[in-house]
């Protein structure tokens, strides 16, 4: 019992001491003076978080812009993806394919999906969102997929012999089944969804949002601290998504089974 | 024949799929170019035998680009999975290790690197080095957390095996461990393949002078050939899809005895 209770303060303190002392050392100068990088390359920790609290507002209304594109795609993306992997499952033979091209679809770079929605359609918001919708897409069907069919063995010759109807195999077997896949999908899709919204940002027309702040700061020779006061939000807004899906995750599956190794 | 079709029936289905996706492609692009006229049909939606024949035209250039796009990503991925394997073995011969980088492994994940591409090269000043940072940042993960995953599920009487031997911790290691955990290490392979590509192409859009991704930027802005847009478009996809399929062959030669085995 000491034992776990050790590690789980190691757990805490470890990763946190190891952030404290990497911040130290990016202040203190260490890290650029051992890379040879200028202070312009790699600001301060404290000129990064004094430019964050200078420019709080612009920087909140720039962090609303992307993420009302970001939360939608993500959102439509995984109900597709859902959607896509139920078809794939109840009639395999069909639908099998179509996760394969789904694939294939998710490996079309970003850059290349950006401009091209930019083209389809005329608002910029929509045209975000359907990217992001797009890359969140892939990654849900194809974890989906695997949830609706790895299943314990023989539960599914049970339903078989109790006559359940696919339907039925489907909303009591399958679906639960697929829970904690769902949410890993979910996980790794607000990674890919953020830089799928940042890039998108990088092409288009709108001055404003997250993306293209980094960009246009990095670019500008004297704001490159700016860049990286919008790069530390976007991490943490990232990570505060992540958190929350985490929570649910336990909410979602509390009482007991999960289906990790 | 019927035995056939069971058998490669989710071929079938697939090349069906990919039949339908183009037969409905040419029909939009129908739709956009001769029914509604409108005047970005060609920008917005090409047709599928416009886009082969430029294909065809500019099959040279692309191939070439294509290659050195390929290469570069190689590289990355290298780092990556030599980076992923120590670091998954490290967390494994310590818990120590594994509770303070953990959590860093996580994180690594939430931070849009690709979004960060520009900085990256504004630190390191170089583009070949900044994309082989960044392959390699965003491949070790997945390579990483599925080796560890592999090194901790090895057979429990295996291991008892091992150590009645006496077997030190590198007999352990390189008879018994990381022979076991190579199934689990080819799924992390086979899932960052993709992925070290995409890096390489978008470190290309950044201000390469070539590689497939140039290619895409450079025709959309209009100061190339415009009719290279598509035909590399399709390209990096063929290529994301075929660098999975490639690991997965490699799988198939290196560890044979798994093959009718999913992780």
């Amino acid at each position: 019992m000491a034992e776990k209770i050790k590690w789980k303060v190691l757990s805490v303190v470890l990763p946190l001491g190891l952030c404290v002392i990497f911040v130290a050392l990016l202040q203190a100068q260490v890290i650029q003076n051992l890379f040879h990088l200028k202070l312009i390359q790699l600001p301060l920790p404290s000129q990064v978080l004094l430019e964050l609290l200078e420019n709080v507002d612009k920087i909140a209304s720039d962090a609303v812009i992307t993420m009302r594109c970001v939360i939608p795609g993500m959102l439509i993306g995984a109900v597709l993806g859902i959607a896509l992997a139920a078809f794939a499952t109840v009639l395999p033979n069909v639908g099998y394919g179509s996760l394969t091209l789904m694939t294939a679809l998710n490996s079309v770079p970003v850059l290349a999906l950006a401009p091209l929605m930019n083209r389809w359609f005329s608002s910029d918001d929509v045209a975000k969102a359907a990217v992001v919708t797009i890359v969140c897409m892939g990654g849900m069907s194809v974890n989906a997929f695997k949830g609706f069919n790895t299943l314990p063995a023989f539960s599914l010759d049970m339903m078989k012999s109790y006559a359940s109807t696919k339907g039925q195999i489907f909303m009591k077997l399958r679906f639960p089944n697929s829970i904690s896949y769902l949410f890993v999908a979910l996980k790794t899709n607000v990674a890919t969804g953020m830089i799928a919204a940042i890039i998108s940002e990088f092409y288009s027309k709108k001055t404003a949002g997250l993306g293209y702040m980094i960009k246009n700061s990095l670019k500008v020779g004297n704001h490159k601290v700016r860049g990286w006061a919008y790069i530390l939000v976007t991490a943490v807004i990232s990570i505060v998504i992540y958190g929350l899906i985490c929570m649910l995750e336990k909410k979602a599956v509390k009482g007991g089974r999960t289906n990790k190794k | 024949m019927k035995k056939w079709i069971i058998k490669h029936r989710r071929g079938i289905s697939t090349a069906a799929w990919i039949i339908a996706l183009f037969v409905v492609w040419e029909f939009v692009a129908f739709l956009l170019a001769d029914v509604f006229h409108d005047s970005m049909a060609e920008n917005k939606l090409p047709y599928v035998h416009d886009v082969a024949v430029r294909l065809v035209d500019n099959f040279g250039t692309i191939i070439v680009q294509a290659k050195i796009t390929l290469v570069r990503a190689l590289y990355g991925y290298m780092w990556g999975a030599i980076l992923g394997v120590v670091l998954a073995i490290l967390m494994r011969l310590s818990k120590i290790v594994e509770k303070t980088a953990m959590p860093y492994l996580v994180m690594s994940q939430m931070i849009p690197i690709l979004g960060l591409a520009p900085i990256i090269f504004c630190l390191v000043k170089d583009l070949n080095t900044a994309r082989t940072v960044i392959a390699a940042y965003i491949t070790f993960f997945p390579i990483s957390v599925n080796m560890l995953n592999g090194l901790k599920s090895v057979d429990e009487q295996k291991l008892m095996m091992m150590k009645s031997y006496a077997s030190n911790k590198w007999q352990l290691y390189i008879k018994l461990m990381i022979p076991a955990s190579l199934p689990y290490l080819f799924v992390g392979l086979r899932l960052a393949a993709p992925m070290a590509v995409t890096a390489s192409i978008l470190v290309d859009t950044l201000s390469a002078k070539d590689g497939i991704g140039y290619i895409i930027v450079y025709s959309l802005a209009g100061g190339g050939t415009v009719g290279q847009f598509w035909p590399a478009v399709v390209t990096s996809a063929v290529m994301g899809v075929l660098s999975y399929y490639v690991v997965a062959l490699i799988e198939r030669i290196v560890i044979p005895w798994q093959k009718n085995k999913e992780v």
